[in-house]
């Protein structure tokens, strides 16, 4: 057991290796796209490279990769000379600053020739500004460069005289255009190991801020609809695997077949149109503004619905299998001939086992169930984890999507280890071996 | 081996009587494998469902005066009418046109560019690739077993313990919406489940004494593989393939409906759908609902096409 | 016995019984007409091949025949009242209670989950009103009565922990508990091994002076019913073809099957030089395919006249229990045969004599030594994930050295996992040799087959045991065997296929079986296909990896002896597996018993079959079931099951089950637990792995006498 739990955990890491790197190859496969989605269409490609340059997307592939997985800033505090911080403020954005020997909290900005440094003690918020010139320092061929922390959290290197153009981008403001700029940027991250997802280029904000919301909301989602699921489908299930070629039996497979292979999109549409449009009793869309998803249960309705029917089919259907399976084997034969009555024979021998498959393919199922309830968020604007997933894949949205992506697959083989713990629970021919 | 002939000839009249079994050509025999549909009510439904799609999709240039591409902006979002058996989208298009076109593209033709398309639909493409993919990697893991089985083995349990809707969205994303695309994407995400199969099928043909004789007629590998054991695993091979063509059409759906699939203008069921939604609420639901209907329909007929033939053919056994 | 006791009250009344099952074709019959009695205290065999109905009664009786069987006529009376025709909620109150059953495998029989004390108590608590500890008390004290070890213990595990024969002991224990009036079982040691399989007969046979349940026994093996039953019923494609006294049967079979059944198998001891077996041509028909209105073993009886196919024969008694379903029973022993056949196999039977003294040129084909195979397996440590784990080996072949002499035959026997079936893999190089030496055609050949060159690949070819998978079926007869003649280019392309005729020919195939594929033939007939592609390379040894064990017993004989003949016109050499010792004391010249891994016994086949034995030798041979009601056997059992191969016993593989090394040895055999036992060198040849002293083990008794 202890051996099949360690493997399941290598399998978790290599999944998750593979996964982020494969959404890594995504940018690489067409990293213009990202500025144009970010900037819009109309970019020149100057303003193109210097965003990328200030974005870290020039390096190459396996440099980000580095940097996303364990941080920049361990590499950035060797040229600057002093510890970085990461600090958070108050609406929710992340800072980087220098630590001066003191304990205040330094960055740099260059005002012409002048090194201006800010500082400000890490307990009061208020910022002093000074020149610092003397931290410029004499590369070989005699130019004067400096290292330091810049005030859009990069590490960056300014060279005097280089007179870099750099094009910045302020929200609300639209593009700047600045001489002066640094010759290299190094973006600052913690490292999404040591619990830093990065900072999302679709909104701006740190990804940790709105993925466990966005969770949440999916869990409440999929945790109504696993909850209302489990029981009707087993007992079902059970039912019609009992009496196998009964009517009942035809009614209940063919029915949950029908349900649970037609696409959750078609489903969804199918239960708008007769619920929202034309009983009118629910609404068709989910609109939560700020309130969490079990304040408004009218609106719950559909999308829980959706989930329940494509699901009940399935489960319905492998209980059935499963069922009828075990009725036909030779120890419930065994059991009829040592002349049980009939429902000793149903609960004590025969639903243990006919549990037993269910059980893990279900599980196994989560895998399915999460592209499920992507699409019902989809099609009910539901603000769950989904279709953050979606929009920041569209967008291109590295941060956003590596997190997401790193959540569905801790879920996915968590719920199979899971799935394998109760499996050797209920079979004791694995327990004790 | 001089004897060995006499003892033949002098026995030759001694071999055993051969029963009478009647020799069925191999037609008659398809034939009665086939005919087990009609004795189940709901394979011939399904039976019926997938062949009407079969043949819109076939003959849709002719069961229609439009293409699905002509826009007809005077009369935008309106129901079904004469003209418009179905009635229209937002831009005024036939959504009969669009929708028996769609067809066309998810079982009959493989747009590849613009004006150059291959024959077999793109959900049927999606099953071949990744048939012709998984079987190649579960026969070779499965018969060599060891350090290839390992890894290989490895490798797949991790890309199937990546929720498939990642997959699809990872893929897609990095590789752009085009038709190509999604089989590529098909194929990747439906492998690893044949290979399994190819697999565990090929560990229980390889203990069978029949590749025990090929081997100690020192047999190479290949041979064993694909002449000796593939053959034998064809039966739930195709099974799975049949089961995985509805899956496929599932799958091309929902990439379309999340504007993963095939880009417009080309009529894409799922697009139709994604972009439909938006004119529900605004009180014109054809658009979205036709397609729907479509795609559950041709799911569902395939699905219980296969459940009835299965069901049928265990019958008696 | 049954004669002793005339009055012994009737428990079971089978009469006129017909069973037929629904199916897509129509109604099959599977059972016709079948009546018999069985009586308090006796038990019936019901023998038969496969197919022939007897599961069919058996669940007839208890009214279980599923959702597509019905029962179409007959009566059937227990303990006088009528069974048939009853609800299902009166059945319910029998079974179990005053009806019991025991299956062929009892791993499948017992509920994989539910610890077995449950399944046993639940038996009394459903039928009386016993509290639940006195229950579980009377299991204990039934398991302790079929003689299971740590009887408290075994009541709280579950199935799979524990060995195959007990758990038959198991079902056998919930059979008994409530002392049922009947006690029907199916094939109930089938798929156990022979030291098992007597051990559990055995018991049955105590239960039955215990407890004097009326029983009936099914099986297809004449032996164990030979052992077991008083009344003997022979069943043939759904019909019962005789009846009578077990003794009386055996003494004088009336009915043509009967007699081709016994002439089929070879009585333990017998030998290829001095005695023949008689198959029975063709094969079982298929219910749908049964004559209908004439004897229905006409197409298959050597005795059939035209007026056997003008009607039914109905039974013929022949003394007072004693009757047959042959219209010449009563004379068919002085009845000419009216089928050239047997000539033919007598015919044989000439040439072989003539050709025995022929085949003693003394060359070596094959030897080995100190022969080793090892499957490595994963161990349950942590660490073995990373490969740092212990490695642990089955030694599943372990110092085997062994020489085969060219046109001669080795046996190799020994119960299932003894390591028979690695050492044929290790030699014919499927697996890789863990140590030792191999010496093929006086060529060293260590290495495995796929680096073996082709002219020594085809001097070595193999039979294997499955009818059902030995050929790919998804090619022709022809193909097939047309593969290794293409392969080792044994003729020129262009006389392909009239050597594949040729071949189907030397193995009594018509030429018209090269189109078929093999789900249109029957077990017999797809093994010899694969005896025919195992000649196509024309090999100097052939290795019979069991040929004949899942073969019906009417066809096994026309197998054996088309191995013989062809071993006498091709000269080749054979080793020969099998589990049963008649039939491998029948088949071979030279013989060797495996234990665990190891060869115990090894020598010429009449030598191994007296003594000086060795003791697992001795206690096989007091297990074999003898098909001879009146042949008497020592009673020698082992206890214990055999050790996993993972980790052997030290000493001798066989100390712990071994009955003679504590009467035999001094000091209790302590020796045995430690020392690896010497070879004693018998006779010529003769060799003998054991601590006791030569002359000690000479002056055991034969095991069986007549
Ligand atoms: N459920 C069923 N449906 C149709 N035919 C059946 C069914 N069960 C058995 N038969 C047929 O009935 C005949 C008798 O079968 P049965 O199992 O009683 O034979 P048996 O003598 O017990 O054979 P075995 O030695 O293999 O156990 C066979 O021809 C078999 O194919
Ligand atoms: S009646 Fe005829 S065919 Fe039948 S067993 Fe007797 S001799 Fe043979
Ligand atoms: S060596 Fe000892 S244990 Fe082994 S067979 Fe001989 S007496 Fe028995
Ligand atoms: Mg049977």
């Amino acid at each position: 057991m202890a051996k099949f739990i360690v493997r399941r955990f290598i399998l978790l890491l290599i999944t998750m290796i593979l996964v982020s790197i494969a959404v890594f190859m995504i940018t690489e496969a067409s990293p213009g796209n990202v500025a144009k989605n970010v900037l819009g269409a109309f970019i020149t490609p100057e303003q193109e490279k210097s965003f990328l340059a200030q974005m870290g997307l020039d390096k190459p592939a396996y440099v980000r990769y580095i940097y996303w997985l364990v941080g920049s800033d361990w590499l950035a505090d060797d040229k600057v000379g002093m510890k970085l911080r990461r600090v958070t403020t108050e609406d929710g954005f992340v800072e980087w600053w220098a630590v001066r020997s003191d304990g205040a909290l330094v960055r740099w900005k260059l005002e012409g020739d002048d090194l201006i440094a800010v500082a400000r003690l890490p307990s009061l918020g208020v910022a002093t500004e000074y020149t610092n010139n003397g931290r410029w320092q004499t590369q070989e061929d005699g130019t004067s460069f400096f290292w330091g922390v810049d005030t859009a959290n990069h590490v960056v290197k300014w060279e005097k005289g280089a007179d870099t153009e750099v094009w910045n981008f302020v929200i609300g403001t639209g593009w700047m255009k600045a001489s002066g700029g640094p010759v290299q940027y190094i973006p600052l991250k913690k490292g999404f190991i040591r619990g830093d997802p990065g900072v999302s280029l679709r909104t701006g904000r740190p990804v940790s801020k709105t993925i466990f919301t966005r969770l949440r909301n999916s869990v409440v989602l999929a945790g109504i609809a696993f909850v209302l699921v489990m029981p009707v489908a087993l007992l079902l299930g059970m039912i019609a695997g009992l009496k196998e070629g009964s009517l009942q039996d035809r009614f209940l497979s063919i029915g949950g077949m029908i349900f649970s292979v037609i696409p959750e999109f078609a489903t969804g549409i199918f239960l708008i149109l007769i619920m929202a449009v034309w009983l009118q009793i629910v609404p068709g869309a989910t609109v939560f503004g700020e309130s969490a998803p079990w304040q408004r249960p009218d609106m719950l309705v559909l999308p829980v619905l959706t989930l329940t029917l494509i699901e009940l089919g399935y489960i319905l259907r492998i209980t059935r299998a499963s069922m009828v399976e075990v009725m036909k084997s030779p120890y419930i034969r065994t059991a009829q001939l040592k002349g049980l009555p009939y429902w000793r024979i149903i609960f004590k021998h025969a639903v243990r086992n006919a549990l037993m498959a269910p059980i893990t393919v279900i599980m196994l199922h989560v895998n399915w169930l999460m592209g499920g309830i992507v699409i019902v968020e989809v099609v009910f604007g539901y603000p769950g984890l989904g279709k953050y997933l979606l929009d920041s894949a569209m967008f291109k949205d590295i941060n956003g999507l590596e997190a997401g992506a790193m959540i569905l697959v801790l879920l996915a083989v968590g719920t199979q280890l899971v799935a394998d713990i109760i499996y050797t629970f209920l079979n004791p021919r694995i327990r004790y071996t | 081996m001089t004897d060995g002939e006499s003892a033949v000839s002098t026995s030759g009249d001694a071999v055993d009587p051969i029963p009478d079994l009647r020799q069925r050509s191999f037609f008659q025999r398809w034939w009665e494998g086939f005919s087990i549909i009609f004795a189940s009510k709901t394979a011939m439904v399904g039976l019926f469902l997938v062949l009407f799609w079969i043949f819109v999709a076939i003959f849709a240039p002719f069961l229609t005066p439009y293409t699905p591409l002509e826009q007809d902006w005077k009369s935008p979002n309106i129901g079904p009418s004469a003209e418009h058996p179905l009635g229209t989208d937002e831009l005024g298009r036939d959504l009969w046109s669009r929708l028996i076109y769609g067809a066309r593209v998810v079982l009959v033709v493989l747009p590849i560019s613009e004006d150059l398309w291959i024959p077999g639909g793109t959900a049927i493409w999606g099953v071949i690739v990744a048939l012709v993919v998984g079987t190649a990697l579960g026969l070779i893991s499965g018969y060599y077993g060891g350090w290839i089985d390992e890894i290989t083995m490895r490798l797949l349990d991790a890309m199937m313990a990546v929720p498939i809707i990642l997959l699809y969205l990872i893929i897609m994303a990095a590789l752009g919406a085009s038709a190509i695309n999604v089989v590529i994407a098909m194929t990747i995400v439906g492998t690893p489940g044949i290979a399994r199969l190819v697999r565990s099928l090929t560990l229980d043909i390889r203990t069978r004494e029949y590749i025990r004789a090929a081997e100690t007629r020192g047999e190479n590998p290949w041979h064993i593989m694909f002449i000796e054991i593939l053959p034998n695993a064809r039966g739930p091979i195709i099974v799975d393939a049949m089961l995985r063509v509805g899956y496929a059409i599932f799958a091309m759906g929902t990439l379309g409906f999340l504007g993963l699939g095939i880009p417009p203008p080309s009529p894409d069921w799922g697009s139709m759908v994604a972009k439909g939604r938006e004119f529900i609420l605004a009180g014109s639901p054809w658009a979205a609902l036709w397609p729907s209907v479509a795609i559950a329909t041709l799911v569902v007929g395939l699905n219980l096409l296969a459940d009835g033939l299965r069901e049928e053919s265990m019958r008696y056994q | 016995m049954a004669e002793s006791d005339e009055r012994a009250e009737v428990v079971l009344d089978v009469e006129h019984l017909s069973i037929a099952y629904e199916t897509r074709k129509g109604d099959v019959e599977a059972v016709r007409d079948v009546s018999f009695t069985v009586r308090e205290g006796e038990t019936v065999g019901l023998v038969g091949e496969s197919g022939c109905g007897k599961s069919t009664i058996a669940f007839g009786i208890v009214n279980h025949l599923g959702p597509n069987g019905k029962i179409t006529d007959g009566q059937i009376r227990f303990q006088g009242s009528a069974l048939t025709g009853r609800s299902a909620a009166e059945l319910k109150t029998i079974r179990g209670d005053r009806i019991a059953m025991v299956f062929q495998d009892p791993m499948q029989a017992l509920n994989p989950s539910v610890r077995l004390g449950e399944q046993l108590a639940e038996v009394l608590t459903c039928h009386r009103e016993i509290p639940q500890k006195e229950a579980w008390k009377k299991s204990i004290q039934m398991l302790k009565r079929v003689n299971m070890p740590d009887p408290e213990n075994v009541m709280r595990r579950y199935t799979h922990q524990i060995s195959g024969g007990q758990q038959q002991r198991v079902v056998i224990a919930m059979a008994m508990l409530n002392n049922p009036a009947l006690l029907i079982m199916d094939e109930p040691t089938t798929a156990l091994d022979v030291t098992v399989e007597a051990a559990v007969l055995d018991l049955i046979e105590e239960l039955k002076s215990d407890f004097n349940a009326a029983n009936i026994f099914i099986t297809h093996n004449l032996g164990v019913v030979a052992r077991v039953s008083d009344q003997l019923c022979v069943m043939y494609a759904g019909q019962m073809v005789e009846k009578g006294p077990v003794v009386d049967i055996f003494k004088r079979p009336c009915h043509p099957y009967t007699r081709g059944l016994m002439a089929a198998v070879p009585k333990l001891g017998d030998s290829k030089l001095d005695s023949m077996l008689y198959p029975i041509r063709g094969r079982v028909p298929a219910p749908a395919d049964r004559p209908k209105n004439a004897c229905i073993f006409a197409p298959r009886c050597d005795y059939a006249t035209d007026r056997c196919r003008e009607a039914r024969p109905s039974m013929i008694q022949l003394s007072a229990e004693h009757a047959a379903r042959c219209i010449y029973a009563e004379e068919i022993e002085d009845r000419p045969r009216t089928n050239r056949r047997r000539r033919r196999v007598e015919q044989l039977a000439e040439a072989k004599k003539e050709e025995v003294k022929v085949q003693t040129a003394d060359e070596t084909i094959l030897e080995s030594e100190n022969l080793k195979l090892y499957y490595p397996t994963e161990s349950e440590s942590v660490m073995s994930i990373f490969g740092l784990g212990e490695k642990l080996y089955v030694k599943a072949v372990d110092d085997v050295s062994l020489r085969l002499a060219k046109g001669r035959t080795l046996g190799v026997v020994g119960e299932s996992g003894c390591g028979k079936s690695s050492l044929v893999k290790g030699l014919i190089g499927l697996e890789p040799l863990s140590g030792g030496k191999l010496e093929f055609l006086d060529v060293e050949v260590g290495e495995e087959v796929t680096h073996r060159s082709t002219h020594l690949i085809k001097e070595m070819q193999m039979v294997f045991q499955n009818p059902d998978s030995t050929l790919n079926p998804s090619y022709t007869v022809g193909k097939q065997i047309a593969r290794p003649i293409r392969r080792f280019k044994t003729v020129p392309k262009g006389q392909v296929k009239q050597e594949v005729v040729r071949l189907l020919k030397a193995v009594r195939l018509s030429a018209a079986y090269y189109d078929r594929l093999p789900r249109q033939l029957s077990g017999g007939e797809k093994q010899r296909v694969g005896i025919a592609r195992a000649l196509a390379s024309r090999p100097d040894l052939i290795i019979c990896d069991e040929p004949v064990s899942a073969l019906d017993v009417s066809v096994q004989a026309a197998v054996i002896n088309l191995l013989l003949e062809i071993q006498n016109t091709f000269g080749s050499s054979m080793i020969f597996i099998a589990h049963d010792l008649s039939v491998v004391r029948y088949f071979s010249d030279d013989i060797a018993v495996m234990y665990l891994g190891r060869i115990v016994e090894i020598g010429p086949a009449e030598k191994i079959y007296e003594p000086p034995y060795h003791p697992y030798t001795e206690a096989l041979l007091a297990a074999v079931p003898i098909a001879d009601p009146e042949a008497h056997q020592k009673e020698i059992r082992l206890s214990g099951n055999v050790p996993s191969a993972l980790n052997p016993p030290k000493g001798c593989h066989f100390h712990t089950r071994c009955p003679r090394r504590k009467e035999m040895l001094p000091d209790g055999g302590k020796i045995c637990e430690t020392v690896d036992p010497p070879w004693r060198q018998s006779a010529k040849g003769h060799r003998i792995l054991c601590h006791i002293p030569l002359e000690d083990l000479e002056k055991i008794d034969p095991v069986i006498h007549r």
